[in-house]
């Protein structure tokens, strides 16, 4: 039984009224200070707590002949002090509370909540009912705001910041919850918060990942800001979970959507020591890749090129080192990752599967941090650094390869003279300019060569920049100004001391400029609407004589240009409290630009040289082809209790730029290619539908998705089509349709000892090529499965604390075989045997399966030391298995062979120690 | 620590380069049978012959071949030439005819079963000429020294763009141990030394060339083939014995032929382990008349040839004489005996009686008998 301890005041209202005239004049005094002037002045004694007048502000004023109530109503005005003038010339001050001079009509019990049948009152009056507190709370009461007698509102909004006690950081995603009722908030990434509570006493708790739970008594007598200072829990994120504010899997409106914390991931196994958050992302359902060597992602059934990866709102096209064996992303600097796979937020636009929203952290910026890495092939270091103390800081992290040496140790004469090696660097300059405005500026620059053979040099790299300026215009609006430039290049040198050597260039550069804004109408309406604007340039293959002796001739595919324009809206509309509509709305259209010169096909004959009926030219800038549509990006969902509910969703997409490649797989040498007047953008339609379950809290999270989607013009190419320096490469090209549906079912355990998660999905991809000409037909016009589509996909990721320093974790995968083509016969021509192959993906190569167990070690937990340590030994592949990569078949001697490929037949041990201080 | 981490790379590294790639068995899941046409008409002037066979499993060794089909070849100024078959699958037409430029030509196969097959029609490519053959000496890139045989060309025009190579090698062996004398058994047991009874001591062998050696010259600003590799033969292969000639075919293709043998050879050659290029069925010129998705392989080709012969001895490239490995033996009567009978020896000289060992030297049968390795028949075009 809870004690309840009461001093509200009540006293008779009649000897309010005898006042006492004063005159008065001061300037530039405390109120301290002009109360003991009065108290001079008069004969009214004041009673208060100094504490609560011992703002140093000063004031000024004159009263002739007035009342002690207009004084201290003009004294007290802008502050939390209340007055009650008693008799006998008493004066009694409070903080917060109103002294009410009449005893309301309620029953004792029940002043522990507000009765709804007290709204005819003038003002509810506000009974301090101290709760006993319970042992956790050590928090001391805290009132906001003060008592108005004449409010008739029962809610005020109560917002602040959530902050890291020590540093000062801002805590994005930190869950307020409202003990007993069904309010909470969720800080934005700014740390910024705001909640409507009722009057009274609000007993929240806020919770977030790494910090020590808080809980508060705040008392709500107004609208009033709160901070809630949060300390860190003194064992780093040892648990292993992907989670993004509490329910909000469950709350959300849309559907297919997963988000990654970087520190959540810090125990599963590695792979050559990299801790890699795009490879943790395939473990979930739904995001797979064709291989372990394979560059990009299949998200739900659609192609590699079909992911809009985006770091700090610039494109990073390509997302991998090493074929995809590394990613592209610091594990060090990087944040969170939101992917959107099934509705994507109608300001994301240009490609049909997905968006990876990648945003690097934010730099620390009171403390000087940083963190560092050795393993066996790379290393890793990244530094935050405060330039100006709460207002700017600086991340800066960059990795490296040293594989170079490892090479040049082998016997083998073929890997002596091959090399591979990689790094890349980022930064995120962060200015809080203002309390409204802030600024960010990021850069990223990535660099990979590698020579396979002794003559020949690949490399390629990635640049982005962007600058984003965020500006809170009031309460309700905010906005964005968002300027992103990316560059993608790559290059090939080929040199033999011969008259055939040559340098080969590629490169797409686009720049973006964006608006977006927020306006939060009310209650039921979040709006989010804008514009943006992009500009593609593409060279798509320059080529030009390497070295003196050199006659190959220098040779530019005509260059590209398009613009991508489009507006966006949204609405999160919260029709009830159980339905949730998410109405989202795009309009795009691609601009095809000059100069260029475009072929005009017999529509009536497949397309090759010789069906060309005339060629046209456009000037600079002038308009080749205009595409576009609206694109609609809807949800809905439906809580059937607070913690379980359903959704569904439909999405449809364009997409304007396509890569070209004739591999199998996704390889960095693939170029990407605008729309143009033969090529038409890619469309999809997704229709999607999930059931998400919340158990206990969320320490299990469970959901059910499935999804249909349907495309058309997607890209393949006809078989042995020669991509690159083709001038007429829509000859090359085929346009088909593809279906795709799937389901995906997972399981994540959030909190205890062992937490992990179980990943399911059974998906299909299929894809049509057909034609009237045989020529452009794929396996007779039929549909047939993509090289990606991998019916069962099983992931477990397990990570078990057997105590604070000790962790072991597991990682276990299951695939069916991806499809191949494979030779069902040969023949001889020219004396030479050759194959010929079947349908397109007829076959398929054996089931993939793996298992890859870690062991963490923290480093103990003096609070006196240098840094903090962490091993992490993992062996990848644990049961050795020969997972088949490809197929191939040679002549070797006029016979055929066959061969399979397998990147990591073995189990590969990695020690690495990361180091943060 | 730093030992630790270093022993485990390399490790990783050892398993990851060690275990990549290997060769299985593989077994034909699913056979289809299609026809398969070899067919290059020239502009020389001769019988030309046109090839059908079948696919066929990889558990067997060599195609069936299509026998019983009518081909002919139609021209555009209303010529027709017929083909026959001569040998099984083999068919030669009846007329000597050389493709001429300017003309359409279109190959027409009806088979046995009564389906037919058409091609495009094809116009002869651009006649350019080799320039030169040559040999130097070289050292590839295993570190083994050897000949490298090259093939330069230019064509002024600059439309010829698209070459293919084959070749013939014709070589002279000469047996180092050759003498006029052959051991024979005799009916009583015993050994005679009886004149060998034909032409053992110098020989000539060829070997035609398997398969299209193709090269381009689309990135180039002339039109030009500099020192093309046609073949490489290490010093210790016979073939550079003594005296070695090579006849090198060039043709002249069109784009569509080339890239149709190229794209062939992409799917048969070995692949980067990382990325691999999409196989599947190649379209080609020749197209079933009654369904459009019935598969044709091969491809009817009307190129131009140009051939040049050299000749050269071992000693004009390498400073080196052949390493014949040539031990003579003196085994024992018996020995003797069963390597006659086995005819893996030939005689170099017999000892007087009371000499140590057995009764003959002998040397093994290559180096005393060149029909062991070639036809002692000296070919037509040969010059010394």
């Amino acid at each position: 039984m809870k004690k309840h301890i009461f001093f509200v005041l009540f006293f008779c209202a009649y000897l309010t009224n005898a006042q006492q005239k004063i005159t008065l004049t001061y300037t530039d005094l405390t109120r301290v200070e002009v109360i003991k002037k009065i108290e001079e002045k008069s004969s009214y004694r004041f009673y208060y707590v100094k504490d609560w007048l011992k703002d140093k502000t000063l004031v000024s004023g004159s009263f002739i002949d007035k009342d002690l109530s207009d004084v201290l109503n003009n004294l007290f005005n802008g502050t939390l002090v209340n007055y009650y003038i008693h008799t006998e010339n008493k004066v009694i001050l409070s903080l917060n509370s109103v002294i009410h001079t009449s005893f309301p009509n309620l029953v004792w019990a029940e002043t522990k909540e507000q009765k709804e049948t007290n709204n005819n009152q003038k003002s509810t009056p506000i009974f301090y009912s101290e709760v006993a507190k319970d042992k956790l709370s050590n928090s001391k009461i805290i009132r906001i705001g003060k008592e108005s007698k004449n409010s008739t509102k029962k809610e005020y909004t109560l917002k602040g910041y959530a902050k890291n006690v020590t540093t000062g950081e801002l805590i994005p995603n930190l869950a307020l919850v409202v003990k007993n009722t069904n309010l909470s908030a969720v800080t934005n990434e700014n740390g910024f918060y705001s909640i409507k509570l009722p009057i009274g006493v609000n007993e929240i708790e806020a919770t977030s990942l790494g910090y020590t739970n808080l809980k508060q008594t705040i008392i709500i007598y107004n609208n009033g800001k709160h901070n809630f200072l949060l300390k860190e829990s003194s064992v780093l994120l040892d648990e292993l979970i992907i989670e993004a504010g509490r329910d909000k899997n469950v709350n959300e409106a849309i559907t297919g959507v997963s988000s990654i914390k970087i520190q959540n991931i810090k125990n599963i196994p590695l792979i050559l020591g990299e801790r890699d958050i795009l490879k943790v992302a395939t473990a979930l359902p739904g995001i797979k890749k064709a291989g372990e060597g394979s560059a990009g992602f299949n998200v739900r059934g659609g192609k590699e090129d079909q992911n809009l990866i985006l770091l700090d709102d610039a494109v990073l096209y390509n997302p991998s080192h090493f074929f995809g064996i590394f990613s592209g992303i610091n594990p060090f600097t990087a944040g969170d990752v939101d992917i959107y796979k099934g509705s994507i937020p109608s300001e994301f636009g240009g490609r049909l599967s997905s968006v990876f929203n990648i945003k690097t952290k934010e730099s620390d910026f009171n403390e000087f941090k940083g963190e560092a890495a050795i393993g066996p092939v790379t290393s890793n270091l990244a530094l935050q650094i405060p330039i100006v103390k709460e207002k700017a800081s600086l991340i800066v992290g960059g990795r490296g390869t040293y594989s170079n040496w490892i090479l040049d140790l082998l016997e083998d004469e073929n890997l002596k003279n091959s090399s591979a090696s990689f790094y890349d660097t980022n930064l995120k300059y962060t200015h809080k300019l203002s309390d409204n405005d802030k600024l960010e500026v990021s850069g990223y620059y990535s660099n990979d060569s590698f020579s396979i053979t002794s003559d020949s040099l690949q490399t390629y790299s990635n640049r982005l920049l962007s600058v984003k300026w965020n500006h809170k215009f009031n309460e309700k609006n905010s906005g964005d100004l968002i300027i992103a430039n990316s560059e993608y290049k790559f290059n090939l040198d080929f040199d033999e001391n011969s008259i055939n050597d040559f340098e080969l260039d590629y490169r797409i550069t686009e720049t973006e400029l964006k608006l977006k804004m927020k306006y939060l109408a009310n209650e039921k309406h979040k709006f989010e609407y804008g514009v943006s604007n992009k500009l593609f340039n593409v060279s798509p293959g320059n080529i030009k004589p390497k070295g003196t002796q050199s006659i190959v001739s220098v040779f530019d595919t005509p260059k590209e240009r398009g613009l991508e324009s489009a507006l966006f809206f949204s609405d999160n509309f919260k029709v009830n409290k159980k339905l949730l509509l998410n109405l989202g709305f795009r309009l795009s259209l691609f601009t095809a630009l000059g100069p260029s010169s475009q072929n005009v096909y017999d529509p009536s004959l497949p397309k090759n040289e010789s069906s060309i009926l005339e060629v046209k030219d456009f000037g600079n800038n002038e308009v080749i082809k205009t595409y576009g549509g609206p694109e609609i990006r809807s949800s809905v969902r439906y809580a059937l209790t607070p913690s379980f509910s359903i959704k569904a969703g439909f999405d449809n997409t364009y997409q304007y730029i396509h890569t070209l490649s004739n591999n199998t797989t996704a390889s960095p040498t693939d170029t990407w290619r605008l729309s143009s007047l033969n090529i038409k953008p890619q469309q999809a339609n997704q229709l999607s539908f999930g059931l998400f379950k919340n158990i206990n809290g969320n320490e299990y999270e469970l959901s059910l998705e499935s999804y249909y989607k349907t495309s058309k013009n997607i890209l393949d190419y006809k078989v042995g089509a020669n991509l690159l320096l083709n001038q007429n490469i829509e000859s090359d090209i085929l346009q088909g349709k593809g279906k795709a549906y799937g389901v995906e079912f997972l399981v994540k355990k959030n909190k205890g000892r062992l937490n992990g998660w179980f990943g399911y999905s059974y998906s299909r991809s299929f894809i049509q090529l057909d034609s009237e000409f045989g020529e452009e037909r794929v396996n007779n016009g039929n549909f047939f499965p993509t090289n990606f589509d991998k019916p069962h996909d099983l992931n477990i990721i397990a990570n078990y604390k057997i105590t604070r320093r000790y962790s072991v974790s597991a990682n276990f995968s299951y695939q069916t075989g991806r499809p191949v083509t494979y030779p069902i016969g040969s023949f001889l021509l020219n004396g030479e045997e050759r194959v010929l192959y079947s349908d397109r993906n007829k076959f398929r190569i054996p089931d993939y399966f793996r298992l890859d167990i870690g062991f963490n070690v923290e480093g103990n937990h003096k609070i006196k030391k240098p840094g903090h340590g962490f091993w992490n030994i993992s062996v990848y592949n644990v049961l050795g298995r020969n997972n088949p990569y490809s197929v191939f078949f040679v002549t070797e001697a006029g016979e055929i062979k066959a061969y399979k490929s397998s990147i990591f037949a073995f189990p590969i041990p990695t020690i690495t120690y990361n180091i943060s201080f | 620590m730093k030992k630790i981490i270093y022993f485990i790379s390399i490790s990783i590294l050892l398993t990851i380069t060690n275990s990549c790639i290997e060769e299985f068995d593989a077994a034909t899941e699913e056979f289809e049978d299609a026809l398969v046409v070899e067919a290059t008409i020239t502009n020389q002037l001769k019988y030309h012959n046109i090839t059908l066979t079948r696919t066929y499993s990889f558990e067997e060794y060599e195609p069936n071949v299509e026998t019983g089909a009518t081909i002919t070849i139609e021209t555009s100024n209303n010529n027709t030439y017929n083909f026959s078959e001569y040998t099984s699958g083999v068919y030669t037409s009846t007329t000597m005819f050389k493709a001429e430029p300017g003309l359409e030509y279109t190959l027409s196969i009806k088979t046995q079963d009564g389906k037919e097959y058409i091609s495009q029609n094809t116009q002869l490519t651009n006649v350019a000429s080799i320039d030169k053959v040559y040999a130097e000496k070289v050292i590839d890139d295993d570190g083994v020294e050897g000949i490298g045989l090259y093939v330069d060309s230019y064509d002024a025009t600059n439309n010829s763009k698209y070459y293919g190579y084959e070749f013939e090698e014709t070589y002279k062996i000469i047996a180092p141990f050759w003498t006029p004398d052959d051991l024979i058994l005799n009916s009583s047991g015993g050994f005679s030394v009886v004149p060998r009874s034909q032409e053992e001591q110098i020989c000539y062998n060829t070997v035609v060339s398997k398969g299209r050696l193709l090269t381009n010259t689309d990135l180039l600003e002339e039109d030009r083939i500099s020192k093309f590799l046609i073949k490489f033969i290490p010093n210790n292969s016979i073939s550079i014995n003594s005296r070695y000639s090579i006849l090198v075919k060039q043709y002249i293709q069109s784009g569509e032929s080339y890239n149709y043998l190229r794209v062939l050879e992409e799917f048969s050659s070995s692949q980067s382990l990382l990325s691999q290029s999409q196989p599947g069925f190649l379209t080609s010129n020749i197209y079933s008349v009654n369904n459009s998705n019935e598969k044709v392989l091969g491809f009817f080709e009307v190129s131009s040839i140009s051939e040049k012969r050299i000749f050269f001895n071992r000693e004009d490239v390498l400073d080196t004489p052949y390493p014949w490995v040539c031990n003579i033996i003196d085994p024992s009567v018996d020995d003797l005996t069963t390597l006659v009978r086995l005819d893996r020896v030939t005689l170099v000289y017999e000892k007087p009686a009371g000499e140590d060992g057995g009764p003959y030297d002998v040397v093994t049968r290559i180096c005393g008998d060149c029909t062991m390795s070639g036809s002692n028949i000296k070919p037509n075009f040969w010059i010394d």
